[in-house]
């Protein structure tokens, strides 16, 4: 434990900038629709309504209903900025090992007195701080706004079933992240991952619009599956799909780890 | 028992063989130098002692540690240091340092002993120091756990002269604590002053596995004169001293050179094959 432990608090020390610059990011984004909250509320009915319900489900605005209740409020801007995050995860997860070994700094790591194992899981670590820092940030910032400018539809209970649910959205890519990393033998993945990442969210849009026609393309998007609306309601479906995503997340992560340990290094 | 043991090492990349079948042995004490044209398999050999690549045939042993399951524990006990100096940019030299002793559990103070044989200011960022003094931090990051076994992959190239016999000088002195040093190097001159052995490898392969007194003991003596009337003669003296100074002393010279071949030569014919 102790030479993970030492591993992650050398790795943060390198991180702790980014970590920070993304988390000031995101709760400065939260923060600024946030505060203009009414404001988008007047908005909303006049500029929002010429709008094609298309473009509007596309950002995650089912009715205009929403624009008007704090919560949906926070959930349809949470949900753009878990796009963002999870670009981010995607990216983070790849880079974690495979950017290492580009910069051949990990031979470093590797010539040290500790195992595979515990390089894996410090890196684990590190990524799984990034994420958590960048949503915490984002939900912080709109549970605080929350309580200056929410009005009586401002519910912490419900905002934080969303954060919860629709936060978990970027582990799930931080996971596949990390799982092509150990996979992969080229360095050049950050960009599929950011390709992975929209195209997933694109199929839970065009699931959504074509409905009936083509339903099953959301369950290739932990965005629809988990998206703010769902997590608000939190149906059985909703339930589930949240704890398959959680075990695939962690299926990945285990199998990661499996092949990282046994794999040559790329180096 | 060998400090480290290969017995038909082979390394497929894909359809391309770097290692070819390679079986050697490091005696415990011993500096043996690895030797080998870029590209020969030197670094490919190393990263597999050290588990970084698996090997496609064959099995490595250190200090009697299978080191394709055993590598957590070899490195325990194992220094290595890469050919390529890539440290994280923006951390002190400290840091990286102190990371060392911590998962090796070793005593901070040895950071400042060897930075202070090696002249090196450890506060600095690792992106502020020169080519040399990144080798430098190399260099001390490999000898802080204290190893009993010493991997070394062209450590000299990038620093000057005097930092070279220190480095050399610290290698002597492990030596003599029983320590075993695996040295690859371009640096024939230093292979010849300081190691016990030399293993040449030519195309994945090791064509020489010599004994540095039997290459000392066999190099040749260069006779070249120049006559007065201009004849330049050049050839191997099998004679001693004495017969070679009456038969030159016939000789109307004007100039004389004579030299031994050196180590280098041995080895350049290996490397131009």
């Amino acid at each position: 434990m102790s030479n993970i432990r030492h591993l992650f608090l050398f790795q943060l020390k390198m991180k702790i900038k980014s970590i920070s610059i993304w988390s000031l990011i995101m709760f400065g984004i939260m923060s600024m629709y946030m505060f203009f909250f009414s404001t988008m509320q007047e908005m909303a009915q006049v500029k929002f309504e010429m709008l094609p319900t298309e473009y509007l489900q596309l950002v995650g605005v089912s009715d205009m209903a929403q624009m008007s209740n704090y919560v949906n409020f926070f959930g349809m801007i949470l949900n753009i900025l878990v796009i963002i995050i999870s670009i981010y995860a995607i990216t983070t997860g790849i880079n974690l090992i495979l950017k290492e070994e580009k910069d051949k700094t990990i031979e470093y790591l590797y010539s040290l007195s500790v195992t595979r194992k515990q390089i894996y899981i410090s890196k684990l670590l590190i990524g799984f701080l990034s994420i958590f820092m960048a949503v915490f940030a984002a939900s912080i910032a709109g549970i605080l706004f929350g309580y200056i400018v929410g009005d009586n539809t401002f519910d912490l209970v419900k905002m934080f079933s969303i954060i919860k649910i629709t936060g978990f959205v970027p582990f799930f890519f931080l996971s596949l992240g990390l799982f092509m990393s150990a996979l992969s033998t080229k360095h050049s993945s950050a960009s599929l991952g950011c390709g992975i990442v929209m195209i997933s969210y694109m199929l839970g849009y065009l699931g959504k619009i074509l409905e009936d026609k083509a339903d099953f393309l959301k369950y290739f998007s932990p965005f629809e599956l988990l998206s703010p609306t769902n997590a608000e309601s939190l149906s059985n479906e909703t339930l589930i799909a949240f704890l398959i995503i959680i075990v695939i997340s962690i299926i990945l992560l285990i199998l990661s780890s499996f092949t990282y340990k046994n794999r040559d290094y790329n180096l | 028992m060998n400090a480290i043991e290969i017995t038909n090492l082979t390394k497929n990349y894909g359809k391309f063989t770097a290692v070819n079948n390679i079986s050697l042995k490091v005696k415990q004490g011993e500096i043996v130098g690895f030797v080998g044209k870029n590209g020969a398999g030197k670094t490919t050999t190393i990263r597999c002692m050290l588990d970084f690549l698996k090997p496609t045939k064959g099995k490595i042993f250190i200090n009697g540690l299978d080191a394709s399951n055993k590598s957590d524990t070899i490195k325990t006990f194992l220094g290595y240091m890469p050919s390529d100096t890539s440290f994280y940019e923006t951390i002190r030299c400290i840091d990286i340092f102190k990371l060392s002793c911590d998962v090796s559990k070793t005593s901070r103070e040895k950071i400042f002993s060897l930075c202070n044989y090696f002249e090196l200011d450890p506060h600095k960022k690792f992106k502020d120091l020169s080519l040399g003094n990144k080798k430098k931090v190399s260099i001390i990051q490999s000898l802080l756990k204290d190893p009993s076994i010493l991997i070394l992959d062209e450590p000299t190239s990038g620093l000057d002269p005097l930092m070279q016999k220190k480095f050399f000088d610290l290698l002597l002195d492990l030596k003599k604590q029983n320590k075993t040093v695996f040295l690859s190097s371009h640096n024939l001159a230093d292979i010849q002053k300081y190691c016990d052995r030399v293993l040449i490898i030519k195309d994945g392969v090791i064509v020489e596995d010599m004994n540095m007194k039997d290459i000392l003991t066999s190099l040749k003596q260069i006779v070249t004169y120049k006559t007065k009337d201009g004849k330049e003669v050049s050839f191997e003296n099998n004679d001693d001293t004495n017969t070679l100074i009456k038969k030159l002393s016939l000789l109307n010279l004007e100039s004389l050179e004579i030299r031994y071949t050196s180590v280098e030569d041995e080895f350049i014919k290996y490397y131009e094959g």
